[in-house]
């Protein structure tokens, strides 16, 4: 306690340096938080769009239908829904399920077409599920056999507006041609790009048509209740389903899409890294001052009876201290920009325009703070000022009491 | 220059101060030229995948193909007259080559896939869009010939080898129904996965036979002399109807790359400043130190601008040893990566084929990159340091003698 006692007061004497230099290490570590939260917005935004537009919690397929992202056999798909649909209504923890139809297809408005992804969609139940009737800006969801929902940005390209006529073309599973005209009910803003920009709604009972499936669907949506609790649902629902049929989670199908997330992370774990390094350089100029600038105090230290480790414990709680100013500092200027991200955040729309960014958002990115990391921030902070701190002190140690007393 | 000297011999009154000091300019210095050369890395390994697939140094298209670009409107198309060819500046021109882009639905049976396909002239494009080289199973095709190669994705994603039937089934310029079968002559791998999962090529006149654009294409992509021109040589084209002339500095990507550049510049800001925070406290501690030299100094008659001076000098030797260590270290680092290569294939291969970067990245540092870094290291630390030094202004000699 006296040590600590000593380091602190030992700080405080030439406050101005520990400011500077305790403001280098904040700078780094609220670069660091500002990132972290930057990635954690983005993430959250794409999650929240593939749950609540794409692919809801869980999704059931039939066997060896789902291969890769954006690919939408028919030759292996769910013949018979309403066992799923059964099997599983009753297992607790599932607010609800409902089937969809996806597939490849083309629209076309008379002049131009243009391939999109065909979704038919329980009209009910796909509400109570999913957002996207909640994102119908024009016109109003769908309602009869023949109407279709497309995103704002997909009725731009294509000069159409609510009550315009579009045709939609698509094999069926017999590798036939077929096709429908359809009304724009309603215009789609979801923030999810594939939605807006490639894709048709219509009901399911359309799409079956469309494809001569007769009853079948693609694949089962299911909703659950706890979101963090996913994988002992998924055991549930395939144990109950049987072995024709597969369970994916949200995560295990955009796999790709966090692991490019985790590329980025680590990219920008990297640049804030290398500015705490910087700012660690000036922790050890600073305690190097410091050891030097007290020779004779520690040769005093030494004489009345200082053991080194003592000494050394005095310098580490020293540069432990700064640390701890800079990562407070730094987790506090890093909690303002966030809060600010999370209340304001960035525009990055105007940049990306018409390119096809893979991920699933739209370029106003809002922050997502993430507390426990900024914890870790802050400690990660006082650990490398300690760290660091232990070279400029080795000298300190290998001081004799009698030299450094007469050290002037 | 007897300051000069002066200021010399303090340098090494404390080196390894001074040296602490500099590492931290040094280090700052290192990774402003390692992210600069990588960015212009970046922008080299896009631009070339932009120009060789996509645009050219310059393409030449409607107006309204331009306007409807996303739906591929293939009715919007330009003749290939001897008129139109010589219409072009021939004096900067060192490759023009006509393309047509179609969207099609790929697969047999139940299967569609959607694809870009490309009608362009083989042996012309041998040298801008490169194929050739890219093959990774079977032969580049030769014009005349009912033949396709495929991204290496698309081609599994349809269950196709070389030597298989890829039938290929759209609509003309005047909308009507058409379909022709190819032979899949080989697969390719740019390593751009959005591109490798969905792009094929046919030669250029089987595909104006088929889509009914005899004598005409969509686009036409032209490669200069000198690429540095291309925004220069498209000003001065002058064609008689609506086209649009687009260099490939206007493309979206590259303005995407280049907007980064500038966020990161407050990056290199940040990062040069915190490093200078180093030197900044070593000058606080050298003012503090020198007290009652400076009050000695000053009472021998020197001013304080000789002495700002001093200090000033101090503060640039330590500056540019650190700017120069780090430009040393940086420009190894990035020479090194130049010819060694960052493997990113694998974000490169779920890229989409709007954003063509991978699959490895050349560093592309230049001698700009590492002197702009050494003067701008230079120069933050003079500036930085110019605040500490200046409190030696208010040293009272009489005062600073009587301290100890």
């Amino acid at each position: 306690m006296k040590l600590l006692n000593i380091a602190w007061r030992n700080v405080f004497r030439h406050t101005r340096r520990t400011i500077i230099t305790a403001a280098a290490i904040s700078v780094g570590l609220s670069s660091m938080i500002f990132m972290n939260t930057m990635m954690n917005g983005a993430d959250k935004m794409a999650s929240r769009n593939i749950i609540d537009f794409e692919t809801s919690h869980l999704e059931v397929f039939a066997k060896d239908y789902y291969r890769e992202e954006g690919v939408f056999p028919l030759d292996t798909i769910i013949e018979n829904p309403r066992y799923i649909a059964d099997g599983i209504k009753d297992i607790p923890g599932i607010k609800g399920i409902t089937p969809r139809v996806k597939f490849q297809a083309s629209i076309s408005n008379g002049i131009d077409e243009l391939p999109v992804l065909g979704m038919g969609i329980d009209i009910e139940n796909d509400r109570r599920i999913f957002e996207t009737g909640n994102s119908v800006v024009a016109g109003r969801y769908l309602q009869n056999s023949g109407d279709v929902l497309i995103g704002t940005d997909l009725a731009n390209d294509m000069s159409l507006e609510v009550g315009s006529y579009i045709t939609i073309i698509t094999k069926d599973r017999n590798g036939t041609y077929n096709a429908f005209d359809l009304e724009v009910a309603g215009l789609l803003n979801t923030g999810h790009p594939l939605f807006d920009r490639n894709m048709a709604v219509i009901p399911i009972a359309q799409a079956q048509e469309l494809l001569a499936i007769e009853e079948g669907v693609t694949e089962m949506c299911i909703r659950a209740i706890d979101e963090e609790t996913l994988g002992p649902l998924k055991e549930k629902v395939s144990e109950e389903i049987g072995a024709q049929y597969e369970v994916f989670t949200w995560k295990e199908m955009n796999a790709a899409i966090f692991e490019i997330s985790g590329f980025k992370r680590a990219g920008q774990f990297m640049i804030g890294l290398v500015v705490v390094i910087i700012a660690a350089v000036g922790i050890i100029n600073t305690m190097l001052m410091a050891v030097m600038e007290r020779i004779p105090e520690i040769g005093t230290l030494k004489a009345m009876g200082f053991t080194n480790s003592r000494i050394v414990r005095m310098f580490i709680y020293e540069g432990g201290i700064i640390g701890a100013f800079g990562s407070a500092l730094g987790c506090l200027i890093g909690l303002l920009i966030s809060i600010y991200l999370v209340h304001v955040g960035l525009d990055f729309s105007g940049l990306f325009e018409n390119v096809d960014i893979v991920y699933p958002m739209k370029f106003i990115i809002k922050g997502e703070i993430d507390y426990v990391n900024m914890l870790y921030v802050f400690l990660f902070g006082i650990l490398v000022s300690v760290i660091v701190t232990l070279w400029p002190v080795r000298k300190a140690t290998k001081l004799e009491p009698v030299d450094a007393l007469r050290h002037v | 220059m007897k300051l000069f000297n002066l200021a010399y011999r303090n340098f090494f009154r404390n080196t390894r101060r001074s040296i602490i000091s500099g590492i931290s300019v040094a280090l700052a210095i290192t990774a402003i030229i390692f992210a600069r050369s990588y960015i212009a890395g970046i922008l080299e390994n896009m631009s070339g995948n932009v120009i060789k697939l996509i645009s050219g140094h310059i393409t030449i298209t409607t107006k309204e193909y331009e306007r409807r670009e996303r739906l591929i409107p293939l009715s919007e198309s330009i003749e290939l007259s001897d008129e139109f060819y010589g219409s072009l500046p021939q004096d900067d021109i060192g490759l023009v080559s006509p393309r047509i882009k179609f969207g099609v639905l790929l697969g047999e049976d139940e299967l569609s896939i959607p694809a870009l396909g490309y009608a362009l002239d083989p042996e012309k494009e041998r040298n801008i869009a490169g194929l050739q080289k890219r093959l990774v199973d079977g032969d580049y095709i030769k014009s005349g010939e009912r033949a396709a190669i495929l991204g290496e994705g698309l081609a599994e994603r349809l269950n196709m080898t070389v030597g298989d039937t890829l039938t290929v089934i759209t609509r003309t310029a005047y909308d009507s129904p058409t379909g022709m079968n190819f032979v899949v002559k080989g697969t390719f791998r740019t390593g751009i996965g959005g591109m490798d999962r969905s792009i094929f090529y046919i030669p250029l006149d089987i595909g104006q036979t088929m889509l009914d654009l005899e004598g005409r294409a969509t686009e036409i992509v032209i490669l200069l002399k000198d690429p540095d021109k291309a925004v220069q040589v498209a000003r001065a084209i002058e064609l008689d109807g609506d086209y649009s002339i687009v260099p490939f500095q206007f493309h979206t990507v590259l303005r995407y790359v280049n907007m980064a550049e500038a966020i990161y510049s407050v990056f290199y800001l940040v990062v040069l400043l915190v490093a200078c925070s180093a030197i900044a406290n070593t000058m606080l501690m050298i003012v503090f130190e020198r007290t009652k030299e400076i009050g000695m100094m000053k009472a021998l008659g020197l001013n304080n601008l000789s002495i700002v001076g001093l200090l000033v000098i101090e503060a640039g030797l330590i500056g540019t040893v650190g700017s120069f260590l780090g430009s040393i270290m940086g420009t190894v680092l990035s020479y090194w990566l130049k010819y060694k290569g960052i493997d990113i294939s694998m974000v490169s291969s779920t890229a989409s084929a709007d954003m063509p970067f991978g699959p490895i990245i050349y560093l592309a540092p230049t001698p700009l990159i590492v002197a702009t870094a050494f003067i701008m290291g230079l120069l933050v630390t003079i500036i930085i340091a110019l605040l500490p030094i200046s409190r030696a202004i208010r040293i009272n000699p009489a005062k600073a003698l009587k301290t100890i």
